[in-house]
């Protein structure tokens, strides 16, 4: 076990009121093991993924649970333990590669000075080691040399991952890494996450993309509303989905080959400042009913857990 | 790579026509009244031979576009002609006698100004919403209506007269002055190690640059705060995070983003600082450009009224062209 | 009763932001200065240029401001100069307006040579000290209150020029002015009807914040002696006129008029600065 998320729960204040983005989530990820998190915008993943590393600024703020990374709870950690660990780790990889670099800074300074932020090296051997990371995948060593602006969306996307494995990190987490390029370097960036996996490191991947997230990952947790409603191998999740919801999203994928009909599903997800009582899917739901007016319990199966009164085996 | 020749060859070839426009317009505005300038200037109570004489020596009974071509002619090799009072001399020369001290208390001036709006404008970024973040663009609007001479002559009334702590006037004590080499009081007691001047120099500089400082410091606190604010909310500051990087380098890479569009508004800012100067220096008596123009004009010294102007436009030229050339410096994404 | 109805309807018009009270407190010191000018025979207590007290006087009761070097009442003295003040400051800033703002507006319609002629002149004058700029005209002119309106307009034509050029660049590449061309209006029907319209936001904000400079510009050239001369009075001037006093300690020749200036420009500027925070308000995350 690598990272335990307990009932985490990380709120926003807002003038329409406390905006419940992640509203006690558990799930466990075991050393190696490629996991995506999936669900509609707002849902409260991408919240996850930074309550994870502790970036949640105010108006936001992580108001419960525990989150159990190498044996230490994580948010009990002081600021400066914190930062220890963010990099050293952890590394996070971004949506956006055109605005997650500064454009102010060679590539390789930026690469360096997170290196010696961790490490003691001297700024020649940091640069080295920035060089072998973009090697790695599968850019040119002389790019150090190059400004965020010279390169293309796909390149810039590829330091990102080459800075966040630089220090050579446990966990990796990758947020919406690929929505922002196009298909066939999508599957390029796919690829190079899958070789961090073989290389033994864990990989969180969020995203929106229920088809990407089932072609490679091990383990697949399903968000709605801030809920974790859904948790389970990848295999077992896809070809037996529990929960309605899992098994909305997955009709819901267009099938490049066969002549499924599309059924997207009916209505809006809930403002998270004023969820519906009980059940948060119960107003999409095609079988919600009278006992969906309470909060289901999260039900755990043996590792696969499911948030609903009404999931069949 | 990087292109910055190409980009300062480009940029300074543009300085000419925009240099060409002012001195044109300046030529213009010098002679747009029916008449001429020099009646003007000297009045009707001068004898017609006297006034001849004097439109004859600047050059006035010639025709206009003979006129345009020798003011080109001689602003292009430097000569701006001869002064009409005194010891006739060369404008130019007496231009230059009086340059450095302008141009110390523009340096200072603009050195304050920055430090105070940085200063103010990062602290209201850092403590947005709060009622420090409304008191300084509260600062920055009041400071920017603040009349130069009122301000100054308050200062003056309050550090000079009741608290005697400053002088309030003149650039340094009469003989106090240290061997010239650059003309800048400063710089020159420094080389020559004479610190007394020194000291005497910076204690007459203090009040003016401060009431320069103050009133052009209002507009780098707004364009600041809101450029560190953007960059604040940024991706990449937030990947800075991410990465374990300490709060301080992210502090030192925020103010670097944000203040590059800052050294934009430094060029526009220059006039204003330029204009302020003349006020300045009239408010604290310093011996600088302003009180030259005025007092040439007091005295009805055409020629070195149009030299003042004409110098006072290339300056600006130059010194946008340079803030430019630094902008280009400084941001990697501008070098084509 | 009237006065307090309007308010609250002035109050609630204008939308919650941070830039009503800026626009408010605005108005309200801009209202008093122009009361103070057109009232001033009544609101004057003294003659402003003939004595009325012994000379270098004190504030006091008698003489609300004190009195200058030659026994005038300050306070009377800077009513009355509140009017050359507003009639320079507006004069100029309304003939820069009109030549400034179809200017621009021609130019930045039509585009082409035109477009790239004005703009090069314009931004040439704008980017010359416009003090200096003011000065070398009124020393040309001679010192009178209509050459320093000839003078300051001068300065701030190229202001208007780019900020309405600037606008109507970007009303241009809108939609709907394509829309308007295709079902064959006229260009001055567009420039009329669509864009000018349009203009007016922006047009209000900087015609306050140009007149909030304009006050220091006629403050700086009153102060040189190139607007008026003595007896008249004016603010400028008279802090010019009481600045050989102020080694002796006398204060208020200087204080006041000088604090009329900042006043004044203040509140054009609270003005402009608040309407431009209501058109535009700051995301505030």
């Amino acid at each position: 076990m690598l990272l335990r998320i307990e009932n985490l729960k990380t709120y926003f204040e807002s003038k329409r009121g406390v905006v419940k983005a992640v509203d006690g989530v558990s799930f466990t990820v075991n050393r190696g093991e490629f996991v995506s998190v999936v669900g509609e915008s707002g849902c409260g993943k991408s919240t996850l993924a930074y309550s994870i590393i502790r970036l949640i600024n105010p108006p936001g703020k992580i108001v419960g649970g525990r989150i159990i990374f190498d044996g230490k709870d994580l948010l009990r950690l002081s600021e400066k333990e914190m930062r220890k660990i963010r990099g050293k780790e952890i590394g996070m990889i971004f949506q956006d590669p055109m605005t997650s670099l500064d454009p102010l800074e060679k590539i390789g300074d930026q690469m360096a000075e997170t290196i010696m932020e961790h490490v003691k090296v001297s700024k020649k051997e940091a640069l080295e080691i920035a060089g072998k990371m973009l090697e790695k995948v599968g850019l040119p060593a002389n790019r150090i040399n190059y400004y965020p602006h010279q390169l293309s969306g796909g390149q810039r996307q590829r330091v990102m991952i080459a800075m966040a494995i630089s220090l050579n990190p446990k966990l990796l987490i990758a947020d919406e890494p690929t929505t922002a390029l196009d298909v066939i370097v999508q599957e390029k960036i796919m690829d190079i996450l899958e070789s961090m996996k073989k290389e033994g490191r864990t990989i969180i991947l969020i995203t929106h993309d229920f088809a990407l997230a089932s072609e490679r990952s091990d383990k697949i947790a399903v968000m709605y509303a801030g809920w974790l409603v859904e948790f389970g191998k990848a295999r077992d999740l896809v070809e037996d989905p529990l929960h309605p919801y899992s098994k909305a999203l997955i009709d819901s994928v267009p099938d490049l080959w066969m002549d499924k009909k599309i059924k997207p599903i009916p209505g809006f997800p809930p403002d998270l400042a004023n969820p519906p009582e009980g059940c948060r899917f119960r107003p999409r739901c095609p079988l919600a009913d009278e006992k969906c007016k309470k909060e289901p319990p999260a039900v755990d199966l043996e590792g696969r857990i499911v948030k609903c009164w009404h999931y069949e085996v | 790579m990087a292109s910055l020749k190409a980009y300062i060859i480009t940029r300074a070839l543009l300085v000419i026509p925009t240099v060409l426009i002012l001195l044109t317009v300046v030529f213009f505005i010098l002679r747009i009244i029916p008449g001429d300038p020099i009646t003007a200037m000297v009045g009707q109570k001068v004898p017609p031979e006297v006034l001849e004489k004097l439109r004859h020596e600047a050059g006035l009974d010639k025709p206009i576009y003979i006129q345009y071509i020798e003011y080109l002619k001689g602003v292009l090799t430097g000569n701006l002609g001869r002064s009409m009072i005194w010891g006739k001399r060369p404008v130019i020369e007496e231009i230059m006698d009086h340059f450095p001290a302008t141009l110390e208390l523009t340096i200072f001036g603009f050195i304050m100004s920055v430090l105070l709006g940085v200063l103010t404008g990062a602290i209201a970024a850092f403590k947005r919403g709060s009622k420090i973040d409304t008191s300084m663009r509260i600062y920055s609007i009041v400071a920017y209506t603040l009349f130069i001479p009122w301000f100054g002559m308050l200062l003056q009334m309050f550090f000079g007269v009741y608290l005697k702590l400053l002088p309030i006037g003149g650039r340094i004590t009469p003989g106090n002055a240290p061997e010239t080499i650059t003309g800048l009081y400063v710089i020159d007691s420094i080389l020559t190690l004479n610190f007394n001047a020194l000291v005497d120099a910076l204690s007459h500089l203090l009040l003016p640059s401060l009431t320069l400082g103050i009133v052009l410091s209002g507009a780098y606190t707004r364009i600041l705060r809101n450029n560190l604010i953007d960059v604040l909310s940024q991706d990449f500051i937030t990947a800075y995070r991410a990465r374990g990087v300490s709060e301080w380098k992210v502090i030192k890479h925020a103010m670097k983003n944000a203040f590059i569009p800052v050294v934009t508004l430094m060029g526009l800012q220059f006039a204003i600082l330029l204009a302020g100067a003349v006020l300045t220096e009239t408010t604290f008596s310093w011996p600088g450009m302003g009180t030259f123009l005025i007092e040439r004009i007091e005295y009805r010294d055409y020629t070195s009224v149009q030299g003042a102007i004409v110098f006072y436009a290339v300056f600006v030229a130059l010194i946008s062209l340079i803030v430019d050339i630094v902008y280009a410096l400084l941001d990697p994404r501008i070098r084509y | 009763m009237e006065v307090k109805n309007l308010a609250t309807t002035i109050f609630g018009v204008i939308p919650k932001t941070e830039g009503r009270y800026m626009v408010l407190a605005g108005m309200a010191i801009v209202a008093t200065v122009v009361i103070m000018a057109v009232f001033a025979p009544f609101i004057a207590p003294y003659d402003p240029i003939k004595s009325s007290g012994d000379v270098l006087q004190p504030p006091s009761l008698k003489h609300i401001m004190g009195t200058d070097n030659l026994g005038r009442d300050l306070f009377s003295r800077i009513v009355f100069g509140s009017r050359v003040v507003l009639s320079v400051v507006l004069s100029a800033s309304l003939v820069s307006m009109i030549v400034g703002v179809p200017l621009g507006l021609i130019s930045g319609y039509f585009g082409g040579k035109l477009d790239r002629v004005l703009s090069m002149l314009m931004d040439s004058m704008y980017a010359f000290p416009g003090l200096i700029l003011a000065i070398a005209i009124a020393a040309v002119l001679g010192p009178s209150v209509v050459n320093a309106i000839v003078a300051i307009s001068v300065v701030y034509i190229p202001t208007y020029f780019r900020m309405i050029r600037g606008q109507t660049l970007s009303i241009k590449a809108q939609l709907f002015v394509e829309a308007a061309k295709a079902i064959g209006a006229t260009d001055f029907k567009i420039m009329r009807k669509y864009i000018f319209p349009n203009l007016i936001p922006t047009l209000v904000v900087v015609f306050s914040l140009s007149v909030a400079d304009a006050i220091l510009t006629e403050a700086g050239l009153s102060f040189l002696g190139f607007i008026v001369s003595a007896p008249t009075p004016d603010w400028g001037f008279e802090l010019a006129s009481g600045r050989p006093y102020l080694p002796a300690g006398y204060w208020w020749m200087i204080t006041f008029p000088g604090l009329m200036v900042m006043l004044l420009s203040l509140g054009f500027a609270l003005i402009g600065e608040g309407l431009s925070e209501i058109y535009a308000p700051r995301r505030e995350r």
